[in-house]
């Protein structure tokens, strides 16, 4: 089975993945990118401002970006800001 | 097939399960000796493999003797969620004695030696031996204030937290039974089995080790995990081990 590579970004790091995971193609890739950007959104939005873009590459073995994915949270700034 | 090297240091069958026993009260010698002989037909189990199934009727139950097992449940998607980790000296259906009919699966983690406790030898101790069945109870009454933590964590801590407090559990759990040491254990599992553990996709898992790892709590070379400073992993995993009632006292 191929390796993918999944490197992610929550609008604070940015981690590269540097083990990798046995897949059987890119759509599993897919999914299992898909899942775990809406994992690292459950603890990465935030309650303390009204913006956070997530993201998530997904590499395969040569080098090659499979996927990139964005996961984009914005409150209304105006709104948000009157609350503070 | 390789056993984990830290996990087969205790030696004979009954050496986890008395340690175990003995960090909560005293053991007798008379005790010792039943403990030591209720053990029967020990036997060598490879990685990977479901060796108890759900909707079994055993008819003795299983003690860990070495290696890491785990109980589990699939749900339809084809997902697993692991219930619970099983360490050296422990039973894994301790409740099977009296539950009968397994409401979950266990299944090998890494290779494993078991040995097996008739239920019939289960209830004669259990009528001959008051003090030695409190303290089996006790572990089945540890194995749910595990299962409660667990739940805690799962629903309310944040990934990085909620998997450093799994490694500080299993490392207390370890200790206990005298087979780690120094804030070091061997832990040989798959990413694959620490997703199934922590109920999050394989790569977010990765993620999440990979932060703890660049915050110094957890170095993981090999199947070694270790902590650099245990009170600050165990301060960021909100880690009390109260729950395990590792207190040596009259029960």
């Amino acid at each position: 089975m191929p390796r993918y590579f999944f490197d992610s970004d929550d609008g604070d790091d940015r981690i590269v993945d540097d083990e990798g995971l046995e897949l059987p193609d890119d759509q599993a890739a897919y999914k299992e990118a898909s899942t775990a950007i809406v994992e690292l959104a459950k603890d990465r939005i935030p309650a303390d401002g009204p913006l956070r873009h997530l993201q998530m590459w997904v590499r395969n073995e040569e080098g090659l970006s499979v996927h990139i994915l964005t996961l984009k949270f914005e409150a209304d700034e105006r709104l948000y800001l009157r609350g503070t | 097939m390789q056993l984990p090297i830290h996990l087969e240091a205790n030696g004979y069958p009954a050496a986890s399960l008395l340690k175990k026993l003995r960090c909560r009260d005293t053991i007798s010698v008379d005790e010792e000796r039943i403990v030591e002989a209720m053990l029967e037909g020990q036997s060598v189990i490879d990685v990977r493999v479901d060796f108890i199934r759900e909707g079994d009727r055993p008819v003795a139950s299983t003690l860990l003797v070495e290696g890491y097992a785990a109980r589990y449940r699939m749900v339809e998607s084809g997902a697993r969620q692991i219930t619970a980790i099983h360490v050296p000296g422990d039973f894994v259906d301790f409740h099977s004695f009296l539950m009968k009919e397994m409401d979950h699966g266990v299944a090998t983690l890494t290779p494993c030696r078991v040995a097996r406790v008739p239920h019939a030898t289960l209830k004669s101790i259990s009528e001959t031996q008051s003090h030695l069945m409190r303290m089996f109870n006790l572990m089945a009454l540890i194995d749910g204030a595990i299962h409660r933590e667990w739940l805690v964590c799962m629903g309310r801590l944040p990934a990085p937290a909620h998997a450093a407090h799994l490694f500080c559990e299993i490392y207390m759990l370890l200790q206990a039974v005298g087979l780690a040491r120094d804030f070091a254990f061997s832990f040989p599992v798959t990413q694959d089995n620490l997703a199934d553990m922590l109920g999050l996709s394989p790569v977010h898992v990765n993620r999440t080790l990979q932060e703890l790892r660049r915050k110094d709590l957890i170095e993981w070379q090999g199947e070694v995990l270790r902590f650099p400073d245990w009170d600050r992993i165990a301060q960021f995993a909100e880690f009390d081990d109260t729950y395990l009632h590792l207190r040596n006292e009259p029960r």
